[in-house]
């Protein structure tokens, strides 16, 4: 009775907690997301070497975080820190037409991972402030998204520097795991 | 005098409501009708009043001559009696003469009243009729005049699409030309020598350079193109469009492994470049990272700057660390100093670094070609290379470069072979 009076408590007024992965390549603007995010304030970046983590709270929900390269190479040590991840939040710069082909092929990659399979994906088109920015339908179209199975996905423009299009991305991530 | 002036009042309205030469005709034809008919009334009153006058005089004439005529005669009070009866006979008959000549003058100007009437009632049904007849004839008129209202609208919207289209060819073809654009595609035998890609028509023929320096161009694949295997060299001053005949393309170029193993040594031989072992923003030493665009060397610091700064203005990308930097073999402040619009606030660069700057010679670049360009560039050429006989080529020797890191980083053999590549 006890337990059942305190999971009922916990869940509506306790904090859910969510593993959410946040990657990109590099220059993307993974890093002043995240930080944008958990501090509400620009914070000038250098090129991360290791990873980022941090909590953010959102509507009662605590994420957690992590922001890692998209690199081949360091990806499989940290495959086993990604065990239960729900979201993966995948960050592109919309800018950078050379190298959305590049994000894509990483896109699948990460999505073919046995962890991510049931991860609900977040794509923030990056950089929407900048002249000669990917349109978010040109995005969808480039990075194969409409090809994709089994997978709910949404696609936010944003803007890190300005935080725009933040909050509705994580409104939508948190929606969508809310229902599971 | 009252014709004249009906006549002039009519002829005058008719010329105010002429509008159509048609009607005009027409009302002439009504006022000469009228004046015919007020003719017509005119000699008859004429004819009438002269016959008149005639009798009237006659009578007169005969009494008076016959009174007299008996008064000279026989001066007799019987006679006198009789000229008298007769004188009051000739009298009455002149009264009654007169009276009829009052009613037929009476009758004459009634009649006149009546026909002018009636010409003028006929004349005004006719100018009803043909007002009438015309505005229906109009009426029928108005949706052909609106027809032709929306088909005029119509043209007008054409013509103006058909001179905009002109121009915009117009524009395009005066742009082809300017831009030296291929008509057709004609067969050429190229090759690279000294970093210069020359072409001939024919193996003995003359050569011909395209670009003068191969490594500042790059080459992209164009796939909007119609023919297959196409790519452009893209050099600071022109465009060259180019197919290849062969299939192994820039697939081969990408294999980066082999040359990751000794990305650390290139790093070095770009680092050993002058210029290149400060950060070429701040001045800090030993700088690891790149921005390939504009073909510095960076520290940390300043890459995390030039990252923010958008692809538009600096391209850092991580990958380009330590292993790619071939392109570096440069004077990094040099180049900055001549873009002037890339200022890094937080890292602003010295004085000093800035006169150094300036009194070394200026956009001495001497290797800017971007490795995988070169090796997409190179893939083609191999492919021709392994056509034309067997030759080992390791995929690593193109980026080789010298030590000096200042020598030609095309020299692996091409100088003296040549690649046979066509041009269609």
């Amino acid at each position: 009775m006890g337990l059942t009076f305190f999971s009922l408590f916990s869940h509506l007024f306790g904090r859910k907690q969510m593993c959410i992965l946040m990657v990109g390549l590099d220059a993307a603007g993974r890093m002043t997301t995240l930080y944008k995010l958990k501090l509400g304030e620009i914070v000038t970046t250098i090129p991360i070497t290791g990873f980022n983590v941090e909590t953010v709270e959102y509507k009662n929900i605590c994420f957690t975080v992590w922001d890692v390269d998209g690199q081949d190479k360091i990806r499989p040590p940290w495959r086993h820190y990604f065990q239960n991840t729900q979201g993966l939040i995948f960050v592109v710069d919309s800018t950078d037409r050379e190298r959305i082909q590049e994000g894509a092929e990483e896109l699948q990659k990460m999505l073919q991972e046995d962890e991510l399979r049931d991860a609900a994906l977040l794509l923030f088109a990056n950089k929407q402030d900048l002249p000669n920015a990917t349109a978010i339908r040109e995005m969808t179209g480039k990075l194969g998204l409409q090809s994709l199975r089994n997978r709910t996905w949404y696609v936010q423009a944003t803007c890190a520097t300005q935080g725009t299009g933040l909050q509705e991305g994580l409104h939508w991530l948190s929606n969508e795991l809310s229902k599971r | 005098e009252f014709c004249p002036d009906t006549e002039s009042f009519f002829t005058s309205r008719l010329h105010h409501s002429g509008r159509v030469p048609g009607e005009q005709r027409g009302a002439y034809r009504m006022a000469g009708c009228l004046r015919a008919t007020i003719d017509e009334v005119e000699t008859d009153v004429v004819e009438i009043e002269a016959k008149l006058d005639k009798i009237l005089f006659d009578q007169a004439q005969r009494s008076v001559r016959q009174q007299l005529h008996n008064f000279v005669k026989e001066h007799r009070p019987h006679e006198v009696e009789e000229a008298t009866g007769a004188l009051i006979l000739a009298r009455k008959c002149f009264r009654h003469l007169a009276l009829d000549y009052v009613l037929q003058i009476n009758v004459l100007q009634a009649k006149k009243k009546f026909e002018i009437l009636d010409s003028m009632l006929s004349f005004m049904h006719a100018q009803y009729s043909f007002f009438q007849q015309g505005y229906s004839l109009l009426h029928q008129l108005d949706p052909y005049m609106k027809k032709l209202a929306a088909e005029l609208d119509q043209l007008v919207i054409d013509s103006a699409v058909e001179k905009r289209e002109m121009e915009r060819k117009h524009a395009a073809i005066q742009q082809r030309r300017a831009s030296n654009a291929f008509k057709t595609w004609n067969r050429r035998w190229f090759s690279i020598q000294n970093s210069q890609l020359v072409y001939q028509k024919k193996l003995k023929d003359v050569l011909t350079v395209v670009v003068d320096d191969l490594r500042l161009c790059s080459v992209k694949p164009c796939e909007d193109i119609e023919r297959r295997f196409c790519f452009e060299v893209v050099s600071p001053t022109k465009l060259d469009r180019t197919a290849s005949p062969s299939t192994s393309s820039i697939d081969s170029a990408t294999d980066s492994r082999e040359r990751s193993v000794k990305g650390e040594s290139v790093l070095q031989r770009v680092q050993h470049v002058a210029g290149n072992s400060q950060c070429g923003d701040c001045g800090q030493p030993d700088p690891r990272w790149a921005s390939i665009n504009l073909g510095v060397l960076l520290c940390i610091e300043c890459s995390g700057v030039h990252r923010s700064l958008g692809v538009h203005c600096s391209k850092a990308p991580r990958r380009w660390r330590a292993q790619k930097c071939q392109r570096h073999h440069s004077s990094p402040r040099a180049h900055t100093t001549r873009r002037g619009k890339i200022r890094m606030e937080p890292v602003p660069p010295s004085v000093a670094a800035l006169c150094s700057g300036s009194t070394e010679p200026r956009f001495r670049r001497d290797s800017l070609f971007c490795p995988d360009e070169l090796d997409s560039l190179f893939s083609y050429f191999d492919a021709g290379a392994a056509a034309a006989g067997p030759r080992s080529l390791s995929s690593d020797s193109g980026l080789g470069g010298s030590s000096d890191g200042s020598s030609d980083v095309l020299a692996f053999g091409v100088g003296s072979v040549v690649d046979r590549v066509a041009e269609e």
